[in-house]
């Protein structure tokens, strides 16, 4: 059963139910959250209240609900229930009245039962309030807080209306009603006046002496007050009529005998725009000679918004702008402005719109709230007007207002999706900020993922777009736009979700190699840095092998080989390796089979000498051989491997291990047995890397012309390089020779060098 | 690590608003916790974030603990006793899927630990949070355990000197041109749209090569994604953009560099701008020589231009550093005797408050460098080093022809260091637009044979990535002819050419970078295509009012004649460059009435060896 409604400061329809159930639901109706406050009771009564924040000026609304079991439940805000308790109402019983004082610092309920009235603080400890109001009573039945929360009213059952700070330490006034019968209503005008709804309603002036001052208004009832920001909107089944203390510039111009500037500034335009008479000359020299024009057309600015009616708001701006025709330092700028406002509000307030607020609420709300209501009325047309006019910022209004637009027409579920599309892209258009994500989500969730994609199509942000074509199964999208995206990060997302379609995995990866390149290079660096342990291994090797990536696969067996401890093992391993080339990569193919080779023949040479071969290339196990003195098996060796015994490699290879191993006879013996395609050089260089002068010197004569002087240099034979050099003419071998020389012990050649280098620049 | 920032700072653009930048960022997560921090580090973080905020500043904001999160495994898991008096746990990671699991590890123990105590734990993902991270730590059962801390710091792009930004990330290149994954051109393309976003639209891209064009259609993208009212409203201060593959010049990361910060690369390597040199390199004081009286203090050596010594030197080819080196010795020698000569106290005192300090600094960069520069000429003047720049040299003229060159094949059997072997194969098959058959499979049978099958990998590798390849049509004659990259003249000491970087070979990457900003380059157009790879250029749409002043949108506008003054170009690598083509390009700067000045952002710093080796397998 529903207790009550009541709004929320956004506009949305709030309903409490007895079970403990809010609903929030939107202007029209729908369901947009709801929430239970309690558990094991039913819920007697409700106050929703609105707390201002003091630095942003928003309003929030928050409600307490009342249970049967006296326990009073808290949620501050609506929009993010969170459900807080009360302190116990001390005593029992039920409770003859109750209101909420709400600041941004505490939450306060006023609580009444009999004699007693009670303060509850959220959070604090329930006091007993003892304040002697000077007045008889049984029983406090009704309270009410002011807008602002800072004044409440108590009626008792004697008929007595009390005034006091919200604090209740303090009486403010004292009306004595004539009936002693509970009023049935009552709210504040700010917090000058009561309106009190008994027989008829009844206007309380505050601060007057006399206990029964009041005006009687005559209302046929049913009818209903709603306390607003400045004044109190009476309600009842034929009429909405507002009621508020006449705003002080509105008083100043007006009231009757009103000595105020701006009331003669009114009076002289009233004389010379319609009355035609010298008055207003009168009046004008009258302001000017107190020096107070400017106040007096300040003063008509600020009242021409109070006013309701069109043909009075002009009368007023009139007045304004007739002063500053003698005003010389006239500023437009506040003018201009409020002329804008009253705009505005005229439009809002027109019936078809039907928001009659006060200009006091609109500078309240704000523009942008303003827009948001118009939003929820759907009047978009009006609101972007409205921007315009304003010169409202992009976010604040425009981008607001057309998301919301097609937020709305998404919904429309009788329009055709095309033409949707259409309407809103071309309402739309690039507009930047305007997240087409956002709608398509919106159409997604009203079932419309036709339109959900013609939408999406228009959005720039592949983040956005990404995880709405997943929501709507559309794979090859989304893996298109992830992929023109860029964003790897983006691409895994999609690809993890479309793997999940597939049995296996070889199925998703021969499906994503054949369509989408870069998803599928993605996926293999995913599976190359995830494969750690053995299995996972076995697993991207498979992945490999299906799609034909043999050498990266051949790579990665060889890797494992390697690590292998026994040779049975690596052989194995390659021969594996070997075989996934199915004899078609003839040259990778003879490589792993020499290397098969390779270590067949390290294993019987370790069987044979007693020597460690394991893990050397073929070159450094002949260099081993060669060093010791195994000159057959290194020939062996050679012959099975091809390597020609007239290659530079092979001479190197024992040139220098042979010189390395000192094996002198033998390095004489090989450099007879042909002639060295690599020449004698380096037969020299070996020697002397074995710093053997006395063999290198053998060598020496049969090293060609050209390479002479480098092996004297490498000899350290100083002294012939020197001469040689001479000889050729060569000055920048001479000075090579400067620089070998030690400055100390060879200042004779020196000297020689440098004076062969001066012949032969003067040459 | 370094603490000041001097080196990054310039007039034009400076890249000390990028590491404020960053620095504000990564800061803000430590402040943004009250209470005591332990951080647990991907180690390979360390040194990138360290040159954004050191120690001391994470330790003012209340880091207590560091420790590396690859050692917390196993017994060494985090227990109750690390944890007294922390309440968060931060975890500074790449996104890696094997680090979600250590990170789950320790979590977990912790969380079993300590059931009562609240810890807080956060991930600092660097450069950005991943879905399979996130599904990773979801699957381990502690997504939870984190709440809302999976935070993102994007530091990709880090400012090591004045002109000069590096991702300092060798796998780059394996994983984008060998294994295809684009993961890295969504980042580089981001780090641009951050550059931009400080910097201003660059209005002109150019491009050379397929990833360029990827990267160029990215930011593209990326700017039409955010709308232009998101955009930045900074006036352009980068003129221009040139993006470069690597693949499309080969040769330059193979030659030796000759630049004094090039050979000290070259033999030691050096990482986020910092050098470590082996301590059984330094030579014992030679006591004879004053000047040579070199004392290290510690190995580890900062190189960047807040070295003023090190600026002046660090693009000059080797041959030409010691005059600066006697020079600045000279100078010292003579605030040494003024210090000698001062008489009143009041003199001393001003000499100690205003020369003393930098005297001392001075005195130190130059020991250092006389170090430095020893060690490198020893290994420069020997005859092995003498004879690879000459078959160098033989193959860049192209005398290497369609036979294996018997240097590389005697090196190879006399056991040189693999990777200078492979340098030279590599060049010679650049120079030769590829090898015939034969010669390759010769060339990688002798590989084998003389250093093991376990480089098989790697030779397929570099075959896969396009480094070794098929020949394909011959034309680097004609490119070298006509980008004019064999300088016969060189002038070592005070250079002409860029080509004085390689003692006579100017780089192809850069002359590409020279004549592209020249106002008549498209008279080169033709002449670019001769070089591997798409060439693009591409226009950014500016709002009127964030024009720069006097720069008419392209490079060619400079041919009006109207702009006076130096434009400003960002030269991107994707795939790693090397000192010596940064010391070209600084050269090209250094030129008055060059059109442009340059900035210098690339994926990684290489050389030669470091190239090669990125590639293998497990690097």
């Amino acid at each position: 059963m529903i207790i009550g409604i009541g709004w929320t400061s956004s506009e949305d329809l709030m309903v409490i139910f007895e079970s403990g159930e809010i609903q929030i639901r939107s202007l029209y109706g729908q369901l947009k959250s709801l929430f239970n406050v309690i558990k094991d009771s039913r819920a007697i009564d409700f106050q929703i209240f609105n707390t201002v924040n003091t630095y942003t000026g928003s309003y929030t609304t928050g409600c307490v609900i009342l249970s049967a079991k006296n326990k009073l439940v808290l949620v501050k805000d609506v929009y993010d229930p969170k459900i807080q308790q009360f302190p116990d109402i001390p005593g029992s019983g039920e409770l003859d009245s109750w209101c909420i004082i709400s600041t941004d610092k505490n939450c306060t309920v006023l609580a009444s039962r009999q004699n007693d009235l009670y303060q509850i603080v959220y959070g604090g400890v329930p006091q007993l309030l003892r304040l002697n109001f000077g007045v008889e009573y049984n029983s406090i039945k009704k309270l009410c807080v002011s807008f602002s929360h800072d004044l409440v009213a108590l009626n008792t059952d004697t008929g007595y209306l009390l005034v006091c700070n919200n604090e209740i330490t303090r009486i403010i006034h004292k009306y004595k009603a004539d009936t002693t019968e509970t009023a049935l209503d009552i709210a504040w005008i700010s917090n000058k006046a009561i309106l009190a709804l008994w027989d008829n309603l009844y206007l309380i002036p505050l601060g007057s002496d006399d206990i029964k001052n009041h005006f009687e208004i005559y209302y046929s009832s049913p009818c209903f007050l709603i306390q607003e920001l400045d004044g109190v909107r009476v309600v009842t089944s034929t009429s909405n009529i507002f009621y508020q203390v006449v705003p002080k510039p509105l008083r100043d111009i007006f009231e009757i005998a009103s000595i105020d500037v701006s009331s003669a500034l009114f009076e002289a335009s009233i004389a010379f725009y319609e009355n035609k008479n010298q008055k207003a000359e009168e009046y004008i020299r009258s302001i000017k000679e107190k020096g107070a024009l400017e106040d007096a057309i300040a003063n008509c600015i600020q009242a021409a918004p109070h006013e309701f009616e069109p043909k009075y708001q002009a009368e007023v701006l009139r007045a304004s702008l007739f002063g500053r025709y003698f005003d010389d330092y006239a500023n437009a700028a506040s003018y201009v402005k409020m002329c804008q406002t009253i705009r505005v509000l005229n439009a809002i307030r027109h019936p078809q719109i039907g928001l009659p607020l006060t200009y006091l609420e609109y500078e309240a709300l704000s523009p942008s709230v303003v827009i948001n209501r118009l939003i929820t009325r759907r009047h978009f047309a009006l609101a972007i007007e409205i921007c315009k006019y304003l010169n409202m910022t992009d976010e604040e209004g425009i981008i607001k207002i057309l998301s919301n637009w097609a937020l709305y027409k998404v919904s429309q579920t009788d329009v055709e999706d095309n033409q949707i599309a259409a309407m809103i892209k071309s309402k739309l258009g690039d507009t930047p900020g305007i997240s087409y994500a956002e709608i398509a989500r919106r159409a997604i969730s009203a079932g419309r993922s036709g339109l959900a994609i013609r939408l999406l199509d228009y959005e720039v942000k592949a983040s956005e777009q990404v995880p709405l074509y997943i929501e709507i199964d559309m794979p090859e999208l989304a893996i298109k736009k992830a992929m023109e995206s860029g964003d790897t990060d983006l691409i895994y997302m999609v690809l993890f979700w479309y793997k999940n379609k597939f049995n296996n995995v070889s199925d998703f990866m021969k499906d994503i190699s054949k369509k989408y390149h870069i998803a599928f290079s993605l996926m293999l660096q995913y599976f190359r840095q995830n494969s750690q342990d053995d299995k996972a291994i076995n697993e991207f090797n498979d992945i490999l092998n299906q799609q034909n990536l043999i050498n990266e696969q051949v790579c990665s067996i060889i890797n494992v080989a390697l690590k292998q401890q026994t040779a049975e093992k690596k052989k194995q391993m390659f021969d594996e390796a070997k075989r996934l080339y199915l004899n078609k990569e003839v040259f990778n193919t003879n490589l792993l089979n020499d290397e098969i080779k390779l270590i067949k023949t390290q294993e019987n040479l370790e069987r044979n000498y007693g020597k460690k071969f394991d893990g050397k290339s073929l070159y450094e196990t002949l260099g081993e051989l060669i060093r010791l003195k195994l000159l057959d098996e290194a020939e062996k060796i050679r012959k099975e491997f091809k390597i020609s015994d007239s290659s530079e490699s092979w001479w190197h290879l024992k040139v220098k291990n042979l010189a390395k191993a000192s094996c002198w006879d033998e390095l004489e013996k090989f450099s007879k047995s042909k002639k060295s395609p690599i020449g004698y050089e380096p037969f020299v260089n070996y020697c002397m890397d074995a710093n053997n002068v006395q063999e290198a010197k053998k060598y020496f004569p049969k090293v060609a012309a050209d390479n002479r002087f480098n092996c004297l240099i490498k000899m350290k034979c100083l002294a012939d390089a020197l001469d040689l050099a001479y000889q050729k003419k060569d000055i920048q071998q001479v000075n090579i020779v400067i620089g070998k020389c030690d400055p100390s012990s060879q200042k004779i050649l020196i000297d020689k060098a440098k004076m062969y280098r001066g012949e032969l620049i003067n040459k | 690590m370094t603490t000041t920032s001097s080196h990054l700072s310039s007039d034009r653009v400076n890249l000390l608003d990028l590491k404020e930048w960053l620095r504000r960022e990564f800061l803000s997560f430590f402040e943004d916790c009250p209470g005591k921090k332990l951080i647990a580090w991907d180690k390979q973080l360390t040194q990138p974030l360290g040159l954004i905020a050191d120690y001391r500043v994470l330790k003012e904001r209340g880091v207590d603990k560091m420790m590396d999160l690859r050692e917390l495994r196993d017994t060494r898991i985090l227990k109750k006793k690390d944890l007294s008096d922390i309440s968060h746990i931060f975890f500074i990671v790449k996104p890696k899927l094997e680090l979600m699991s250590l990170i789950a590890h320790n979590v977990l123990s912790v969380e079993k630990e300590l059931k009562n105590e609240i810890k807080e734990f956060h991930i600092l993902f660097v450069p950005r949070m991943t879905h399979l991270c996130e599904k990773k730590l979801t699957d381990l059962g502690v997504y939870g355990s984190f709440k809302k801390n999976l935070k993102e710091i994007f530091l990709d792009l880090i400012p090591l000197d004045n002109d000069l930004l590096s991702m300092e990330n060798p796998q780059l290149y394996k994983d984008l041109f060998l294994q295809n994954d684009p993961t890295y051109l969504y980042n580089i393309a981001k780090s641009l749209m951050t550059i931009q976003s400080l910097y201003g639209i660059i209005p002109n891209i150019y491009g050379k090569g397929k990833y360029s064009r990827m990267i160029a259609d990215q930011i593209l993208r990326m700017r039409r994604e955010m709308g232009h009212n998101q955009e930045t409203q900074i006036t352009p201060k980068i003129d221009n953009l040139i993006l470069i593959d690597r693949n499309i010049d080969l040769i330059t990361p193979m030659m030796i560099q000759l630049t004094y910060e090039g050979l000290i690369d070259e033999n030691f390597g050096i990482k986020y701008t910092q050098l470590e040199i082996p301590q059984e390199k330094i030579k014992k004081p030679n006591q004879d020589d004053k000047l040579n009286v070199v004392e290290m203090k510690k190995s580890i050596v900062i190189l960047n231009s807040s070295d003023s010594l090190f600026a002046e030197i660090r693009d000059r080819n080797f041959n030409a550093i010691n005059p600066v080196l006697s020079r600045t010795a000279k100078e010292l020698q003579q605030t040494n005797e003024e210090k000698n000569r001062l008489q009143s106290v009041s003199q001393l005192r001003m000499f100690v408050e205003k020369t003393l300090k930098t005297y001392q600094v001075k005195k130190t960069s130059l020991e250092n460098h006389m170090t430095i520069a020893e060690i490198i000429k020893e290994l420069t003047m020997s005859d092995e080093f003498f004879e690879k720049l000459l078959t160098q040299n033989d193959l860049l003229a192209g005398l290497g022809g369609e036979k294996p060159n018997s240097y590389i094949i005697n090196s190879m059997s006399r056991g040189e260091d693999i990777y200078t072997v492979m340098r030279l194969i590599c060049l010679h098959c650049a120079v030769n637009n590829g090898f015939k058959t034969s010669l390759l499979e010769t060339y990688k049978r002798e590989i084998i044979r003389a250093y093991g099958i376990k480089y098989f990998e790697l030779l397929n590798n570099m075959e896969k990535s396009n480094i070794l390849h098929q020949q394909g049509v011959k034309n680097f004659d004609i490119v070298c002819k006509k980008m004019n990259l064999l300088v016969d003249k060189v002038n070592e000491e005070t250079p002409n050419d860029i080509s004085y970087v390689f003692s006579g070979y100017a780089p192809l990457s850069i002359r590409f970078c020279q004549y592209l900003t020249r106002p008549n380059w498209k008279a080169y157009g033709d002449l670019f295509g001769l070089i591997p790879g798409e060439f693009f250029e591409e226009v950014q749409y500016l709002p009127n009012m964030r024009k720069r002043r006097n720069s008419n949108t392209s490079l060619n506008s400079a041919q009006s004649g109207q702009s006076m003054d130096q434009k400003m170009t960002l030269v991107f690598f994707i795939g790693g460059c090397t000192f010596a083509e940064i010391s070209a390009l600084r050269y090209l700067s250094s030129i008055n009435d060059n059109p442009t000045e340059f900035m210098i952002a690339t994926t990684c710093l290489i050389n030669g060896k470091s190239f090669i080796q990125s590639l293998k397998e497990g690097f």
